[in-house]
């Protein structure tokens, strides 16, 4: 019985969507920054011993990072998590990561 | 009234078997070509997909299906052994999801998945489409693949591997075993959700015991012999718990068969009568999806990497436990990166336009004590259609050895990063705290 709707069905589904044309995907360092929140929360805000990247300054999350990735001994102790995703980001990537942070108020 | 009651009240995500070709109204419609994407759980991986889309494409028509029943995290779970207390604090009450500006929550039990339609058929005889359909249901717990674990074994070998009562019963069970007494953890087979989550689990427990019950033992019954962490785990279990043995495949250690009547657990070489049993069974992906044909007879979802739809239904992705993404492991973390990644990739899609290459993380805290934690770290990219650990990107906590006296301080400061770890997962993925935007 309900096999006899099915081309209404997928007709009917389309009016109520968003216009196909207003669809832009997301950009690398908006994709990078997603993944960042997964343990640096919504918009990067951090919460308790994970800290806020939302509103550091935008040289200083660079710094960071930089140092992350070239110096070995930064991987030592708890930097590790870190220095791992700072050893695979392309710098362009890094920097404007740490602009997409240091610009959010 | 709002959006959310309006669908729920109007019987519809997209369309009611019964409001037949009858589309619901919408503010957003305009001219052209429009797109809806319809997901299946509301998990790590179907909440973080839900509201990327929200975030990156807020015209978008996203609903979601998710049981009615409560749900409390997997993570942290194990923590709420030593605290029944704080189980409350895991369950996640949805309360972001209502409005214009959020996903569209349907909570309905669903009957069938139809991936040539993209269709779900709910129980109430709702069915609903979408231009695509995302099934990030998580697992199944197979708990037929054990001989003797009959219906009603779970009471006597709570698993607790779905968070919520469950939990609760086996922190009882714990807190009811005797001094000298016996516990027996048996693990399975991979791949498996969350695959330090019995480690970690049995850290805690031997914690437990040693302080409450120090003459009673652990013994883990491994069905391999190798896991995540291990050498990090097993350092900190000759270290801390002389209470907790760990015995793997080789050493004999499968298990063959439990007796939910006597409370017999046998393996291949030995059988045990412990005081508590914590059976974690094998798993798989949910039977809504194997009876769909999507795990191909494997009994996990196959994917592509670069988008997770599924190579046996167009326009159908999977996500999260269900999906074989290896070597990403089952994880929260895995999952809301995958979400992400699928959201992006879905965006492109429908934009006609090339799939971004996905950005996939992961990274899994575990507690050896309840102030110590270690972690593990991944990075993945797509080579050749096929995912991979970037060995740049991916590591784990230095050893002891390597961190001499500082082990304590280091340990110490991995705890509080899980906790935070955990509170910003929750806030990113299901909006909660009033984070975000």
């Amino acid at each position: 019985m309900a096999r006899r709707w099915l081309p209404w069905l997928a007709l009917a589904a389309l009016p109520v969507a968003a216009p196909l044309s207003a669809l832009e995907p997301p950009s690398t360092v908006a994709r990078w920054a997603a993944a960042c929140n997964g343990c640096h929360g919504a918009e990067g805000r951090g919460s308790g011993a994970m800290p806020a990247l939302r509103g550091q300054s935008a040289d200083a999350l660079a710094a960071k990072l930089e140092q992350w990735r070239n110096d070995p001994d930064a991987a030592a102790a708890t930097g590790h998590v870190m220095a791992r995703f700072a050893a695979i980001l392309e710098p362009e990537t890094l920097r404007a990561l740490a602009d997409h942070y240091g610009a959010a108020p | 009234m709002n959006r959310r009651r309006f669908l729920t009240g109007a019987g519809a995500a997209l369309l009611s078997a019964s409001g037949l070709g009858r589309a619901i109204p919408s503010a957003a419609s305009s001219n052209g070509p429009h797109a809806s994407v319809l997901i299946l759980g509301a998990g790590f991986a179907g909440a973080s997909l839900a509201w990327a889309l929200k975030r990156w494409a807020p015209s978008l028509t996203v609903t979601m299906v998710a049981a009615p029943e409560r749900y409390w995290t997997c993570p942290f779970s194990n923590a709420a052994l030593l605290k029944p207390a704080d189980l409350s604090a895991l369950e996640v009450r949805y309360d972001a999801f209502s409005g214009d500006e959020a996903p569209t929550l349907i909570r309905a039990r669903v009957k069938a998945v139809e991936p040539e339609h993209r269709a779900l058929v709910l129980e109430d005889g709702r069915r609903l489409t979408g231009d695509k359909l995302v099934l990030a249901p998580g697992i199944e717990l197979a708990t037929d693949a054990i001989d003797g674990y009959q219906e009603g074994a779970a009471a006597r070998f709570p698993h607790a591997w779905e968070a919520g009562p469950e939990s609760l019963r086996l922190a009882e069970r714990l807190r009811a075993v005797p001094d000298r007494g016996l516990v027996v953890m048996t693990i399975p087979p991979n791949p498996y959700r969350c695959p330090p989550g019995p480690y970690e689990r049995a850290s805690l427990m031997a914690w437990w015991l040693q302080k409450h019950r120090p003459r009673a033992k652990l013994l883990l019954l491994d069905s391999k012999d190798r896991f995540t962490k291990d050498a990090l785990f097993k350092a900190a279990w000759a270290a801390r718990y002389p209470n907790l043995e760990w015995q793997g495949f080789s050493d004999g250690a499968g298990l063959r068969r439990v007796d939910a009547t006597t409370g017999l657990i046998e393996t291949d070489f030995d059988r045990f009568s412990p005081d508590l049993a914590n059976v974690i069974p094998p798993q798989r992906a949910p039977a809504l999806l194997r009876r769909a044909g999507l795990d191909g007879g494997q009994g996990w979802c196959p994917i592509e990497p670069t988008g997770f739809e599924s190579p046996l239904a167009k326009d159908v992705h999977i996500l999260g436990d269900a999906a074989i993404a290896n070597p990403m492991p089952k994880s929260a973390f895995a999952a809301n990166s995958q979400g992400k990644a699928c959201a992006a990739a879905l965006i492109a899609d429908l934009a006609g336009a090339p799939r971004p290459d996905p950005v996939l993380l992961n990274t899994c805290y575990s507690l050896v004590a309840p102030d110590a934690g270690i972690a593990v770290v991944g990075s993945y990219a797509v080579k050749d259609g096929r995912l991979e650990s970037l060995a740049a990107g991916s590591g784990l906590s230095p050893s002891r050895r390597t961190l001499g006296e500082s082990v304590t301080s280091v340990r110490g400061a991995e705890a509080a990063h899980a906790r935070g770890w955990y509170d910003s997962i929750r806030a990113d993925a299901f909006r909660e705290g009033g984070l975000g935007s």
